[in-house]
């Protein structure tokens, strides 16, 4: 068996129509850019639902952790509908419940408690990925989807 | 009364994550939405819209709608299309900065020099398209049969002298006469009051509707009203002006009180707007507004807005 390459996939929802979607994208950015860049991947939801070859690929072959700025949570949803695996759905709504004193402001950008909302969401982020990491050593896995394809 | 305007189009952005274009397309649209085009444009949330909401759907299926791109996978444009018919207009944005020479957008989250530029030229395009969708001769036919119609009514019976009854479409009942100083009895509904009374309740649902979309925490609205009879010499009669003070109080919770204050103006420019009794009489209508924003319980900000008239 091959050694384990595989990234989680971090699919924002990127609403455009509450501060909780952008919160959503620049908490995908700080995970993917900043924390866990080389063990992460941004996927972008549209290209995902619209079919794109390889961004339906590397959702197939990867976890997700999704993050949706709302209940109707569509990232999640649409992670699922095209074969996704979900290890971890993220509301930005629970996490402003947990955080009170963050509450975002600002569609185009955020207010300061909205960017340390969104940070706070990735330190959580790049915990999961960190334990999914130790989980794909463990061949016992059963989310370890690479080695289908090793 | 507080349906959808008619005309507004919707700007669809990809909102793509991967590359800086993206981001243009969605800062690009916010400053339509906001500054440009208010009045005139909604954004519909293309995540939503793909994972089936309704609402975008049939917006996008009988309203006219942009697709703004990032690239050439026009997720938006295909989006739209494949869901809900075929964007009135598309844009991508890397077509766009190449054919103007703006230079190469960079840094996804947070755009340069270039892609600034970028999201001026993108928007200034959008408002432009935006312009020519609502009043161009070519989409002339396909506003037309937007167009919807509604009807209300009313039935009134005499009741002797100078007095009757009226049945109202929605329910109510109630006598009328005239004012007493045109051969009126007192303490009922006249026409004069009527009159003046559905402009004033007409600009007050059409600030609550957009109280709700600029996303404000009324407190209060009250309003006074005053017509203006104006009687010729023939005895002729014509309301010439109606006059308001509507006196609103906000709330800004942990909002910037001058950003709340900037909100609520923009709202009641939209009620005035697309008041159906204002756009519908030839009175003069003038609205001079007060506007009170709270925080913490006491008045931050207080202004009396100059005369506005329809």
């Amino acid at each position: 068996m091959s050694e384990a390459k595989t990234k989680v996939v971090i699919v924002p929802c990127s609403g455009i129509g509450k501060p909780y979607g952008t919160v959503s994208r620049e908490a995908a950015y700080i995970v993917t850019e900043e924390l866990r860049p080389d063990q992460t991947q941004l996927i972008p939801l549209s290209l995902l639902v619209l079919g794109d070859p390889q961004t339906r690929a590397a959702v197939m072959e990867n976890v997700a952790v999704t993050i949706d700025g709302c209940k109707l949570a569509c990232s999640t949803k649409m992670v699922k509908e095209s074969g996704g695996t979900v290890s971890k759905d993220i509301a930005v709504l629970d996490a402003f419940r947990q955080h009170r004193d963050l509450k975002p402001l600002g569609i185009a950008e955020l207010n300061p408690e909205g960017l340390r909302l969104a940070r706070v969401i990735a330190e959580e982020i790049a915990r999961q990925v960190d334990e999914l990491a130790t989980d794909v050593t463990d061949s016992a896995s059963p989310w370890k989807r690479e080695s289908k394809h090793a | 009364m507080p349906d959808l305007p008619k005309k507004k189009v919707g700007i669809v952005s990809c909102s793509g994550e991967e590359m800086p274009e993206g981001t243009v397309t969605r800062l690009a649209t916010l400053k339509v939405l906001w500054e440009l085009r208010p009045d005139d444009t909604v954004t519909i949330c293309l995540p939503l819209f793909l994972a089936g909401g309704q609402g975008e759907r049939t917006f996008a299926r009988y309203y006219p709608t942009i697709a703004v791109d990032g690239c050439e996978q026009r997720c938006a444009a295909k989006g739209t299309e494949k869901y809900s018919g075929k964007p009135a207009a598309s844009i991508v944005v890397k077509d766009l900065t190449a054919g103007r020479e703006l230079g190469s957008p960079e840094g996804k989250g947070r755009l340069n020099e270039h892609g600034k530029a970028a999201v001026d030229a993108t928007a200034a395009r959008i408002a432009a398209l935006v312009d020519e969708l609502r009043t161009g001769r070519p989409r002339q036919q396909e506003d037309e049969s937007l167009t919807r119609m509604a009807t209300y009514h009313t039935a009134v019976k005499w009741t002797g002298e100078h007095r009757g009854h009226i049945v109202m479409g929605n329910g109510p009942e109630m006598d009328f006469s005239a004012p007493p100083d045109s051969h009126g009895h007192p303490g009922v509904l006249t026409p004069e009051d009527a009159f003046v009374a559905a402009a004033n309740t007409c600009i007050m649902m059409m600030f609550i509707w957009a109280a709700g979309r600029f996303h404000l925490e009324l407190v209060s609205y009250e309003c006074r009203a005053e017509g203006t009879k104006r009687i010729e010499l023939d005895r002729t009669e014509t309301f010439t002006h109606i006059r308001l003070w509507p006196e609103i109080q906000i709330n800004a919770g942990e909002e910037s009180p001058d950003v709340v204050e900037a909100r609520a103006r923009r709202a009641l420019s939209a009620a005035q707007k697309y008041s159906l009794v204002a756009n519908s009489v030839k009175s003069e209508i003038s609205i001079q507004p007060t506007i009170r924003i709270i925080q913490d319980g006491t008045i931050k900000r207080e202004s009396e807005v100059p005369p506005r008239r329809i």
